[in-house]
């Protein structure tokens, strides 16, 4: 076990020696995408919305697209980065004559996904601190909710990457699931005012249950009672999809 | 016994890759599985590090069975794949280091043992150069420091010179030989029949999943194809007289081939003779060689009379 985890840690340790080669060209995009969306939905759309839930536009915001954040960089890197790596460039091939094995190879990739969500939902939540649009008091334990959120999302991005056929594919996969769970998570508005249905399905996206625990988080309203429920769903939505991927990444790689 | 090998089988869905192959590779020696691509081989070795796992049969590595232990089989193997698998996102120096870590060399030990096996490799000069900035034949032998760095007793190549031009292929036989004189035993693949007969102490010749013939390329040469060899142009007067000598002297051989009529004999005097006989130069006559058994044993030689 302990084997295991050491060789996983060094897969993780791969993409974090090439991920920081580059690192500033690597982290722009992550900063950027929120920015914008700060910058012209918060405070240009902002403009016309002067209330919700007693604060800005901008604020109401700010802790969504941080968490959003996580699930971009983590289903990215499992589903394109993933399939560039075992397909066009056969590096799992070369690691798999190494003691590394699959197990460590998925394992060593979720890992990668988790402190890449934690670090830059964080990232971008300080920001945002900064900026004067969110409360710092809770700011730490943003890299709780970017981990879990990146872990379920990588787990999502390696299911994906198990079902194409080829890398164009993953465009269906990101228009029908990643852009939808991207717009009715609650970070543009309150799920509540979606019609019941819509509302029971957010609940199964665990970007919703990441942007409630972070807007719990970065406006300072803390309710333990239904952060643990949005845990207790993050973890839950985790496993369920880390087992599946473990199973179909398992198959795609040891055949 | 560094490996043994029963009966193994490997399927993917309905197709049989790898049909009822047994064989033995002793301590020390260049133990070759040669065959068409296709033939099953590189399936065959991804099941002897536990990359693949087998379908049938049982195999023993180092003692050992790659269905359970193959993290352990791996930190005493060292791979050379047929593809370079090279991780282009880093340089010569940086990819290394990784695999380096991989394989369970220390962290302070780690450049050192890079270098040493980038000088080994005469690449040396090219350590910090960006993988995509090597010629074929440098990442080529850049893929074998990789399979080096653990210090293996067991290196399975994989069609390790396949389209290098003829300097680069000769520098790495040079090194194989190298390898071969430090007592590590290696597995090769290959289609080139030069390179088995010039590298390989023994050897399979593999066909459509399954071993056609085993032994030493000498002993094989001596029991399928003994003699000598002389390849005339294509004519059909000349078949004809050809398969009329054939007809009267079982010891000569005829097969067709890509390029011709291919005649063997025990001797180059009984070829000259004949060709003195069908007054016909032949384009050459040579020694029987593996390419011969391998037409010869996977009965793509149309012999008349063999």
């Amino acid at each position: 076990m302990l084997k295991t985890l050491q060789l996983s840690l060094r897969v993780t340790n791969r993409n974090w020696s090439v991920y920081k080669k580059s690192f500033w060209s690597n982290i722009a995009p992550t900063f950027s995408d929120p920015m914008f969306f700060i910058f012209s939905i918060g405070l240009g759309l902002g403009a016309y919305v002067s209330n919700l839930k007693g604060m800005s536009y901008v604020s109401f915001l700010a802790p969504g697209l941080a968490v959003s954040t996580a699930l971009f960089t983590a289903f990215f890197e499992t589903s394109y980065n993933f399939y560039i790596r075992y397909t066009y460039e056969g590096i799992y091939k070369a690691m798999l004559t190494t003691p590394i094995g699959v197990k460590e190879i998925i394992f060593g990739e979720l890992i990668w996904v988790t402190l890449k969500g934690a670090g830059m939902t964080f990232g971008v939540a300080a920001v945002l601190c900064l900026f004067g649009y969110v409360n710092p008091q809770w700011l730490i334990l943003i890299l709780l909710v970017g981990g879990l959120v990146g872990h379920a999302c990588g787990c999502l991005g390696f299911i994906a990457t198990s079902l194409v056929k080829n890398i164009n594919q993953f465009q269906s996969i990101y228009a029908l699931m990643i852009s939808p769970m991207f717009f009715f998570s609650g970070i543009f508005f309150p799920i509540s005012d979606l019609p019941t249905p819509l509302q029971d399905l957010a609940q199964l996206s665990p970007l919703y249950h990441g942007v409630k625990l972070a807007q719990s988080l970065l406006w300072n309203r803390i309710s333990i009672d239904q952060m643990m429920v949005h845990v207790a769903m993050l973890i839950i939505f985790s496993l369920i999809s880390c087992w599946f991927a473990y199973k179909r990444i398992f198959a795609m790689l040891y055949k | 016994m560094i490996v043994e090998a029963k009966r193994v089988e490997k399927n993917f869905g309905n197709l049989r890759a790898v049909d009822d192959v047994s064989f033995e590779i002793r301590e020390g020696e260049c133990f070759g599985l040669l065959g068409p691509n296709g033939a099953g081989k590189s399936t065959l070795i991804s099941t002897i590090y536990g990359a693949s796992f087998r379908t049938g049969g049982e195999m023993k590595v180092f003692g050992l069975d790659p269905l359970t232990d193959s993290r352990e089989i791996k930190t005493r193997v060292g791979v050379v794949t047929q593809d370079n698998c090279l991780d282009e996102a880093m340089s010569v120096i940086e990819n290394m280091k990784v695999f380096a870590s991989f394989v369970g060399v220390p962290k302070n030990e780690r450049e050192n043992r890079v270098n040493e096996l980038l000088d080994f490799m005469s690449l040396k000069h090219k350590r910090h150069s960006r993988i995509k900035a090597l010629s074929g034949g440098m990442q080529r032998r850049l893929v074998f420091v990789r399979a080096l760095l653990g210090n293996p007793e067991l290196v399975i190549l994989d069609e390790p010179t396949t389209g290098l031009d003829p300097a680069v292929r000769h520098l790495i036989w040079d090194k194989i030989n190298e390898l071969k004189k430090n007592s590590t035993t290696i597995v090769l693949t290959t289609h080139y029949m030069e390179e088995a007969e010039r590298l390989c102490d023994r050897l399979v010749i593999m066909d459509q999943g399954k071993i056609a013939a085993v032994g030493s390329p000498k002993e094989l040469i001596q029991k399928y194809c003994p003699g000598c060899v002389a390849s005339f142009e294509l004519n059909e007067d000349l078949y004809r007289q050809v398969d009329q000598i054939c007809q009267a002297d079982s010891q000569i051989h005829l097969f067709e081939d890509v390029s011709g009529i291919g005649l063997r004999a025990a001797s180059i005097e009984r070829l000259t003779e004949i060709s003195e006989q069908l007054q016909s130069e032949p384009k050459i006559i040579r020694p029987s060689n593996l390419e011969d058994v391998f037409l010869s044993v996977t009965g793509r030689e149309l012999s008349s009379n063999a």
